[in-house]
């Protein structure tokens, strides 16, 4: 029967790693993964003790490599990994459906603060936000698939402060535009595109730090 | 065993090549699968394989997930749209290579 490795040994190859200065925390953690993975192998193959088989395992790991490629929290890796997320929306043809949801999303939460095609209307944008917040909420208490879900309420909510922080910039910065609604609104989807790529970013390393909390939490 | 130099010319084709015989692999999943599929000849090394993962993602050919199993977490590789077609070209220029380097020793020998 194959073992699986506990919390504490898990903990372990992870303390391992950092000691080998793996810190950035993507590459910690897919490497813990690869470690225990070969020691349920070794173990599974050859009844060895988790000190030993843990040994086994890291033969030959040369953790040099990986500081080379990594910088561990550096800014401009951080902004290089924007502009390939933006890369990816516009290499596809998905950033053309990105920019139209971008666009009538703004379009409804902007219903209540400008006048659109020149009909002032006090259609209530936060019910259809805190809706769909409620909705994805809900969806993941009552679903397994919780990761995907966290993602979209952080994306909904982040996406929700973006619109107006650009909203009240834009406000100060082209004063007279507002009075054209649709030039307006052709602006805050290209903002709200790159904010996209962005706030995707930090989903991806929230969550994962997320996660690693919990499993350092449950480990206590 | 293939020393680690020819190997690391074709290990992105050799990923690409079994993300699309698969619809999702895992990092180890990936070190196995080479090994089986090769009888123990080729052996890649973490340091080879997950720069390489992870500039095939940066390009974009990569999409990802991240999962708990087992008490960790587990990152998910499957080719993305764009990566379909380039696994494809790339594992054509491959062969097309072995080809080439096959009729030069052929030429040698004979």
């Amino acid at each position: 029967m194959e073992h699986k490795l506990s919390y504490n040994e898990i903990n372990e190859i992870r303390n391992w790693l950092k000691s080998r200065r793996i810190n950035y925390l993507d590459i910690q953690e897919e490497l813990t993964d690869h470690f225990a993975s070969k020691i349920e192998q070794i173990q599974a193959q050859e009844d060895h003790s988790f000190t030993r088989a843990f040994l086994e395992a890291r033969q030959g790991f040369y953790p040099n490599r990986f500081k080379i490629n990594y910088l561990a929290g550096s800014f401009f890796k951080n902004f290089g990994l924007w502009f390939w997320e933006i890369k990816k929306i516009f290499t596809t043809p998905k950033w053309l459906s990105i920019l139209l949801i971008g666009f009538v999303f703004i379009a409804l939460f902007s219903f209540n603060i400008i006048s659109f095609a020149g009909v002032e209307s006090n259609f209530p944008s936060s019910i259809i936000f805190y809706s769909l917040f409620i909705v994805l909420l809900a969806e993941s208490f009552f679903t397994k698939a919780k990761t995907k879900n966290a993602g979209y309420i952080t994306l909904l909510g982040s996406s929700y402060l973006f619109h107006y922080i650009f909203l009240f910039v834009l406000w100060n910065i082209l004063g007279d535009s507002l009075s054209k609604p649709f030039e307006l609104l052709i602006y805050l989807s290209v903002i709200y595109t790159f904010s996209i790529a962005w706030v995707k970013l930090l989903i991806s390393k929230r969550l994962d730090a997320y996660y690693t909390l919990k499993l350092y939490l449950k480990t206590q | 065993m293939a020393t680690n130099q020819l190997i690391k010319g074709s290990l992105t084709t050799i990923i690409l090549q079994l993300l699309s015989q698969h619809s999702q692999m895992y990092g180890y999943e990936i070190t196995q699968k080479v090994k089986e599929l090769s009888m123990g000849e080729i052996k890649v090394t973490e340091g080879a394989l997950y720069p390489a993962l992870h500039k095939l993602e940066a390009e974009g050919l990569l999409d990802t997930y991240t999962e708990v199993v087992d008490n960790r977490l587990r990152k998910y590789y499957k080719l993305s749209q764009k990566g379909k077609g380039v696994a494809k070209e790339k594992v054509n220029e491959l062969e097309k290579f072995i080809s080439s380097i096959q009729a030069m020793l052929n030429l040698k020998m004979a």
